[in-house]
């Protein structure tokens, strides 16, 4: 769970943009992109990849969030991706495309890694029209009113709260043990020891803010009673728009699997 | 009626006594002080009377009701030590909101009530940020806003002016000078105590040395330096020489 | 050790969301046992918080290796216990909203790789929380849990990958180099388990509550 600590707060940046996606009400949006999504995920043909991407980058532009935010969305598990399926042209398939001495390209070991890299590529981007067109907040109340248990979604929005405030004080506290000596780039047992205890200290912090932080939800009435969440009104345009993603989820899988 | 009713009010941990014997009556309205060296209990009154901690003897009535530990008593509310301990929402707006939904107010009411609480304390403009991103005193401001906006008729302040700059500082004691509401303030900052007071009460080892008037007290030096207190600046003759 | 999302054949990736919802439901269920459920909440997601940020830091390995990730698999079963599970899948789903990081059709993949170490060394120090102040047992439970929250959790992910590889693959081949890619983890699991000895000790000495356990004596 490596966290990106600086661009934390880049998910609500677009938010405020006008678009049809950003006008969709949050939990039908929920439901028709996670349909498309489950419905990419399992397309297993080459041919409906070029469906797939134009889908896709249709979606993306009608949403209006900026291309090279995507660009950036996509490094990681782009390189994650490439670095585990850049050999199965090498070793998969009978269909050999071409050779130069030792090295053969097969066919089908190449239409797996593009099938792959393109079904990544359509599911990180589609994701990232779920959850960028609206601010973090409001994309876990539509969950909650999805049913997502609500143990989990109190515990999303406060995780969320004190991460940047966990986070700095960590740095923190790295930086006072390095002011009194500590360098922790090398191996040695006392290392280990020291960054257990910086480590268990940070818990230690942590259990104890959690301590008065539920005192002050308590005295401000935590768990009294259900708290009604009238937040979303949808229009006839969001279902029509959520009816529209999953007749297409629906299309893809039934041709894919039956043509 | 009073508004706080404080009778033989005990507090123990296994080993030690924290609170003894505490008996208090507060009218509706005043403004009262609480000063004491630390770790003597000032904070764990203030838990015992919002009904966080269960007292081990005696009990507190609020409006001749009494509080009940671990049930929801919008009446009175806590301003606590550390604002970030109290401003766990991801932005204030949700924050301030979080108190009067819970009171099971309809999104409505409880919204008009969060504006007011926002405009109250001047915060309004900060509605949609996120806590961490804010200064101290707008932190403070804000944890003030999100109890103020369950309307309580009590309010306790834990060392509000802890970390605060000169400008933050100022714009608090405004604040609460002004508040109509029934104040108890907790704090080391003796000019601020001074400030918003008409009444104090010393807190040492558990028990009210002193209750009265807060000029009074604090200009009594064998009794402010017998309880590690000093006499506020303001409060010493100035003698040109 | 995350998986993007598009690896996975459906009925892995979806396999995979069916048991971790039954785990999270699960877990939910037993949390929901407890007096005041939601008293926990806070300390649950404090802790979340904690451990997404301890996560993100390095720590040093002997020579030729230089450094890696803390997995912090075993460690979240020792101090959260029931709610590790849940806690794992919401550091997962906050990774893919915010971080845009994991992925969204293998969070279930994902949270089986850390969640089933968890649960093990969560199970495993149960067994021995009555005899945590004798002498060693702290530090051999710590380094247990340590140890094998990364060992299993790189077996799993390794067989999520090999048992993605299309069929005309050898199997030998393939079941050899799951083993290989998991032997090839083991400095860093001593490390780790070296690493949680030590941290599990430092609790039980400073805060035992967190761990679930009465102070000695």
């Amino acid at each position: 769970m490596a966290a990106g600590h600086s661009h934390g707060i880049e998910i609500d940046a677009f938010a405020g943009l006008d678009s049809p996606i950003h006008r969709w009400d949050g939990r039908f949006k929920i439901a028709g992109l996670l349909g498309l999504i489950v419905a990419f995920a399992s397309v297993q043909t080459i041919r409906s990849l070029p469906f797939l991407i134009l889908i896709t980058v249709t979606i993306y532009a009608l949403s209006h969030l900026p291309w090279h935010i995507l660009r950036h969305r996509l490094a990681i598990p782009g390189l994650v991706v490439s670095a585990l399926v850049i050999f199965l042209p090498f070793i998969s398939g009978e269909t050999v495309l071409f050779s130069a001495g030792p090295i053969q390209i097969r066919q089908e070991g190449l239409f797996l890694a593009l099938l792959i890299a393109g079904r990544l590529f359509c599911i990180v981007t589609l994701a990232f029209v779920m959850f960028g067109t609206d601010t973090f907040v409001r994309t876990i109340h539509a969950l909650r009113a999805l049913k997502f248990p609500d143990i989990m979604a109190d515990m999303v929005i406060l995780t969320y709260r004190y991460l940047f405030e966990i986070s700095a004080f960590f740095a923190q506290m790295q930086t006072a043990a390095r002011l009194r000596g500590f360098q922790g780039n090398t191996f040695s047992m006392s290392n280990i020891g020291t960054l257990a205890s910086l480590i268990g200290h940070l818990f230690i912090r942590s259990y104890e803010k959690s301590e008065r932080v539920y005192k002050a939800m308590v005295l401000r009435g935590y768990g009294y009673q259900a708290v009604r969440q009238d937040l979303f009104a949808a229009t006839r345009d969001d279902v029509l728009k959520t009816a529209v993603c999953l007749l297409i989820a629906i299309l893809l899988i039934a041709s894919d699997y039956l043509i | 009626m009073n508004a706080l009713t404080i009778t033989n009010l005990q507090f123990a941990y296994p080993e030690t006594k924290v609170l003894q014997n505490i008996n208090l009556m507060i009218e509706q309205g005043e403004h009262i002080g609480v000063i004491g060296p630390n770790g003597v209990g000032k904070t764990t009154l203030f838990h015992t009377i919002c009904g966080i901690l269960k007292p081990t003897g005696g009990g507190v009535e609020l409006f001749g009701q009494p509080i009940k530990t671990g049930q929801f008593h919008p009446e009175v509310g806590l301003v606590f030590q550390y604002p970030d301990d109290q401003l766990f929402s991801p932005s204030v707006w949700d924050d301030v909101l979080f108190g009067p939904l819970n009171m099971g107010l309809d999104r409505q009411q409880a919204e008009a009530q969060t504006e007011l609480a926002l405009q109250e304390t001047g915060m309004i403009q900060f509605k949609d940020r996120a806590p961490h991103h804010l200064s101290g005193g707008q932190k403070r401001m804000i944890a003030i806003a999100g109890v103020r906006a369950m309307q309580p008729k009590v309010v306790l302040y834990d060392e509000p002016s802890a970390n605060l700059d000169i400008r933050s500082r100022r714009q608090l004691i405004n604040f609460i000078k002004s508040s109509p509401e029934t104040v108890l303030v907790s704090s080391h900052d003796l000019e601020l105590i001074l400030e918003v007071s008409q009444r104090i009460i010393l807190i040492d080892d558990g028990q009210i040395i002193v209750d009265g008037n807060p000029a009074d007290i604090m200009s009594d030096d064998a009794l402010m330096e017998a309880h590690g207190l000093e006499r506020p600046h303001s409060l010493k003759p100035h003698v040109h020489t | 050790m995350h998986i993007p999302d598009g690896i996975l054949p459906p009925l892995v990736w979806g396999g995979a969301t069916v048991v971790t919802g039954a785990i999270t439901a699960y877990s939910l269920h037993k949390i929901n046992q407890e007096e005041d459920p939601r008293a926990a909440v806070p300390k649950a997601a404090m802790m979340t918080a904690a451990f997404f940020v301890a996560s993100s830091i390095f720590f040093p390995l002997p020579p030729p290796m230089t450094s890696a990730h803390l997995i912090l698999a075993g460690t979240m079963g020792v101090i959260l216990g029931w709610y590790a599970f849940p806690s794992i899948l919401i550091g997962l789903i906050l990774q893919s909203i915010v971080f845009g990081h994991g992925g969204i059709t293998t969070l279930g993949a994902n949270a089986l790789i850390m969640g089933i170490p968890a649960l093990l060394s969560f199970a495993l120090f149960q067994t021995t929380k009555k005899r945590i102040h004798q002498d060693r047992i702290p530090h051999i439970v710590g380094f247990l849990s340590g140890f094998l929250g990364v060992v299993v959790a790189a077996c799993i992910f390794y067989l999520f990958i090999i048992g993605t590889l299309p069929a005309d693959i050898d199997r030998t081949a393939e079941i050899n180099a799951t083993i290989l890619l998991c032997l090839s983890h083991l400095p860093v699991a001593i490390a780790e388990g070296i690493f949680t000895a030590y941290l599990v000790n430092y609790l039980r000495q400073t805060r035992p509550a967190l761990i679930g356990v009465q102070l000695e004596g």
